[in-house]
């Protein structure tokens, strides 16, 4: 790699990011772990390391996509490059659990 | 010594390899702790494994703790157990248990003559098993003969990217060259039991693992509660993580390719001829879920985890393997494998495959891990319902 790594996508076309470090608002690069394609975003949020952040503008009820899977539904609209954690995002499988 | 494996273990008269060689007095109640712990203490080189419950369970939570008790003693790496119970008749039967293994296990009940005499006797025992276990040589053996068990724990997003597919190479490794492994953790399947279920080698195996789960599920459904901060927990949302399925999709990247070859209940002991990927139905708690599997005949297990879970096992040594820079740099005394450099391609998965498996072998071999080290021995039972 070229460039550090800040964050891993788990496939190509999921609609969040994983910071592996702590990130700050800005320019930031990454990678697909599986395929090694590379991506740069504008964050806009700090972003914890192991946390999310959204790779494209996303509305209330979308659908979350890690691993090209499902792993939630977001709960407040989202823009890209925007923080994604328990605050807009909820479980879709386990509807009593919310923060 | 020297074999292909490279592996040494000692061989139990039922067949089955441990890796360790305990004398172990277990008591079969909560009544029994102090008489065992006391046996321990007198007699080095045993250990005590005290345990909560025992007392006025009945049907299937009953049958559940004897199981976990008569599996315990038949643990590949326990070489001898005495067994200390309140009552005569429980404790019996905890005994002729464990003796289908083959291996010495000697009772003994405490009412009618009451702590002292019986720890007198217990220890007179327990000195002649140990000195006995003292013989027993390690052997070649294969990784065949051994069987794994993998559980996350404290997991947080750097476990779905590196250190759960770093185990997953060896579940894959350990499979292709004919050996077993167990993965349990029902609920932290929800979100991808479809993938698990995919993977069931037939469809017998199929309708057993999804009627296990739809069970499962069932009962945590049928309480209404909200299970953010319990599953996922609150380190797992520390760490990143966001919901059941979020979790759930990194847990199932520790579980290898293999098909999953049969359903075990918790603390069932497979049949030793059918080897490859077993799930069993556990609790994601960490110290049950190895104690359930400890009970099925585990000799090692392999422990994901990304911001630090400290768990360890009495009988069975426990290997951590961490992604998570800060938790490697902070917790370096709980971490036996680092394979952050993953999350910054400077090594590539099979490269910390490697990694893991050159650790397993020391440990094999008898290198002690870093919960055995620091004395970690969480001995936890799996309670169904409430007690009479």
């Amino acid at each position: 790699m070229a460039e550090v790594t800040q964050f891993l996508l788990h496939a190509d076309g999921d609609n969040v990011a994983v910071a592996v470090a702590d990130l700050q608002p800005g320019k930031v690069t990454g990678a697909c772990i599986k395929s090694r394609n590379t991506y740069t975003f504008d964050l806009l949020h700090a972003v914890p390391l192991g946390h999310k952040f959204a790779l494209a503008d996303l509305k209330s009820g979308d659908a979350v996509l890690k691993y090209g899977i499902e792993v939630g539904e977001i709960t407040a609209d989202v823009k890209i490059g925007e923080y994604v954690h328990i605050h807009n995002m909820r479980s879709k499988r386990w509807q009593a659990s919310r923060a | 010594m020297a074999s292909k494996s490279g592996l040494t273990g000692y061989r139990r008269p039922d067949g089955q390899v441990g890796i360790r060689n305990h004398v172990v007095i277990l008591p079969v109640d909560d009544l029994s702790n102090a008489a065992a712990e006391a046996v321990a203490k007198v007699v080095p080189h045993t250990l005590a494994l005290p345990h909560a419950y025992g007392r006025l369970q009945f049907g299937e939570d009953l049958e559940l703790t004897f199981q976990t008790l008569i599996g315990t003693g038949k643990n590949p790496n326990v070489a001898a157990v005495v067994v200390i119970g309140i009552e005569p008749k429980w404790t019996q039967a905890v005994v002729d248990g464990i003796k289908a293994a083959g291996k010495p296990v000697v009772g003994f009940s405490i009412e009618g003559k009451g702590d002292l005499t019986t720890i007198a006797d217990a220890a007179r025992v327990a000195q002649e098993l140990v000195r006995d276990a003292s013989e027993i040589r390690r052997e070649v053996v294969e990784m065949s003969d051994i069987v794994m068990g993998i559980k996350c724990g404290e997991s947080d997003t750097t476990s779905g990217l590196a250190s759960c597919p770093t185990t997953s190479e060896a579940v894959d490794r350990w499979v292709a060259a004919g050996g077993s492994v167990f993965f349990g953790e029902t609920s932290e399947l929800t979100g991808g039991e479809h993938l698990i279920a995919n993977r069931c080698l037939t469809p017998e195996v199929r309708k057993a693992f999804q009627e296990t789960y739809d069970n499962y599920i069932k009962v945590i459904e049928n309480t209404g509660a909200n299970l953010l901060g319990s599953q996922p927990t609150q380190g797992n949302i520390a760490g990143g993580l966001t919901t059941i399925e979020e979790k759930a999709l990194g847990n199932i990247a520790k579980t290898g390719s293999v098909p999953v070859i049969g359903v075990l209940k918790p603390a069932q002991i497979p049949d030793a001829a059918k080897r490859g990927l077993y799930f069993m139905d556990t609790s994601s708690a960490a110290a049950e879920c190895i104690t359930l599997m400890a009970a099925g005949g585990i000799a090692i297990h392999l422990f994901p985890t990304g911001q630090g879970n400290v768990i360890g096992n009495p009988i069975v040594p426990v290997i951590k393997i961490s992604a998570n820079p800060k938790t490697c740099a902070t917790m370096t005394e709980h971490i036996d494998v680092d394979v952050s450099g993953l999350l910054t391609f400077d090594y590539s998965l099979q490269t910390a495959g490697d990694k893991l498996m050159a650790e397993i072998e020391r440990t094999v071999n008898g290198r002690l891990t870093a919960a055995e080290s620091l004395g970690h021995r969480e001995f936890t039972f799996t309670k169904l319902y409430i007690s009479a």
